[in-house]
């Protein structure tokens, strides 16, 4: 009688543990994102820039690394960043190792994939399968309100704090750092590449680490937001890494929304159900819109 | 020390305690303390765990053509227009046909509606691993500038709605 009082007991008091170990997650990823954000103001103070979104040569597909690169040595890992030849490419040897690396700072406790490995490169390898090349990360940069992708970057607004070869500066931000995103939180979904088989999509720290706004929180083409298994990023549209750009926005597998860390530091908890043109509001740094901070 | 471990009679705290929880005394006490676990569990489980309620949603389905044919890859957007607030929706399209229902579908208003296809674009150099880049193909009137607007109404259920995109 006793042990079965308790156990039904039990029973009623998991979904509030899991409630509070849920929390839990969320506070160390909230910290997260405070210090990635605090490692681009470091950047600032010692560059008077932040870090560029992606260095990038469009004509030669020969694309350079990320601002999650740049600031490693302001996440104390400088010892890693110093093992990376600049002069080499993202994807050749000198160039490419570092990415190997998993950074505790750029993943998420509650994503079941965080710092696992990427898809990223045909005929480019670092794991033990040939669709293993980078760590992925959970934190990516803010790029623009509406378009981000591999084929349309040059054509994107830049309105955003990090994109392809370009370094804001805080006085680019006129809307004022409180009101404008910085880094977001993103999620991955399962693909295939056209001849090595099934592998994983998701951003990764090392490079193109940028994204938009446009596609909402947990919109239609990630997994926390319901995309079908039915749908894998295979790039039966064209080139498969358009289409993780293309569909897979911020999101994240914290109950209700995701983490985004604001230009002026802080880290926030943004609803999915937030005001489509909000979002667009506080993602752009010099659009000039009326916000009011409490409807964020 | 003499004060913090005696209660005014003298008596040891550690003994008064003792003898005031009898056996039957410590029984009741711990049915009372369940008692007290079972209401919190049971207020979490009300207010803490379901998903952040939000606007209303519907789940809307229907299929898409452009000049006749289905779309075979490509996706809608429903975006928030007029009076309306609230989040961006959508979804793939696949073989002329797209479901939205993540996070439980559209929200109910008015949303202009954009409608892109994709296919792979050959008329460029393959990038040096052998791919092409994914091209949008549908004129910008169905997308970047369409004027195409729909009404959700707050109605339980699937709505359908197909679209049959003409030059």
């Amino acid at each position: 009688m006793v042990i079965a009082i308790i156990g039904i007991l039990i029973a009623l008091l998991l979904p509030a543990v899991q409630a509070a170990r849920e929390a839990a997650r969320r506070a160390q990823c909230a910290n997260n994102f405070r210090q990635a954000t605090l490692a681009v103001h470091n950047y600032h103070a010692a560059h008077q820039c932040f870090p560029p979104g992606l260095i990038a040569n469009w004509r030669t597909y020969y694309w350079g690394w990320s601002w999650s690169v740049y600031i490693l040595p302001y996440l104390e890992q400088a010892s890693l960043y110093g093992t990376i030849n600049f002069k080499s490419q993202y994807w050749l040897t000198g160039g490419c190792e570092a990415g190997a690396m998993s950074i505790p700072v750029y993943n998420c406790p509650s994503d079941p994939r965080a710092g696992s490995w990427g898809e990223f490169c045909s005929n480019f390898q670092q794991g033990s399968t040939p669709v293993e090349d980078f760590r992925v990360t959970n934190l990516t940069g803010v790029a623009d309100s509406d378009v981000w992708g591999r084929a349309e970057a040059q054509a994107t607004n830049r309105n955003g704090m990090f994109f392809a070869n370009y370094a804001v500066r805080i006085s680019d931000v006129r809307d004022g750092t409180s009101n404008t995103l910085c880094i977001g939180e993103i999620t991955g979904a399962p693909g295939r590449h056209p001849t090595d088989g099934p592998g994983w999509f998701q951003p990764t720290w090392y490079t193109f680490n940028c994204q938009q706004t446009g596609l909402g929180i947990n919109g239609p083409g990630t997994v926390p937001g319901g995309r079908p298994a039915s749908d894998p990023v295979d790039g039966d549209g064209g080139n498969r890494h358009d289409e993780m750009f293309g569909e897979i926005g911020f999101s994240s597998f914290h109950p209700g929304g995701c983490h985004f860390s604001l230009a002026d530091g802080s880290a926030r908890f943004f609803s999915e159900n937030i005001d489509y043109q909000l979002l667009r509001a506080i993602t752009t740094r010099d659009g000039g819109e009326v916000v009011r901070q409490s409807d964020f | 020390m003499y004060e913090r471990n005696s209660l005014p009679g003298g008596v040891p705290h550690s003994l008064a305690f003792g003898r005031w929880l009898t056996f039957s005394m410590r029984r009741k006490s711990l049915l009372v303390g369940l008692a007290v676990l079972w209401m919190l569990g049971l207020l979490g489980a009300i207010g803490g765990c379901g998903r952040s309620s939000g606007p209303q949603r519907v789940v809307v389905t229907g299929t898409v053509t452009y000049n006749g044919q289905p779309i075979p890859n490509g996706e809608i957007r429903f975006v928030p227009t007029g009076q309306t607030k609230g989040p961006i929706s959508g979804a793939s399209i696949l073989e002329g046909k797209y479901r939205a229902d993540g996070l439980g579908g559209v929200i109910v208003g008015t949303h202009r509606v954009e409608i892109r296809a994709f296919r792979a674009d050959k008329s460029v150099p393959p990038d040096p691993h052998g791919e092409y880049p994914r091209q949008q193909y549908l004129p910008k009137k169905f997308n970047d500038q369409s004027t195409m607007e729909v009404t959700i109404p707050p109605d339980k259920g699937t709505q359908t709605f197909n679209f049959d995109l003409k030059d």
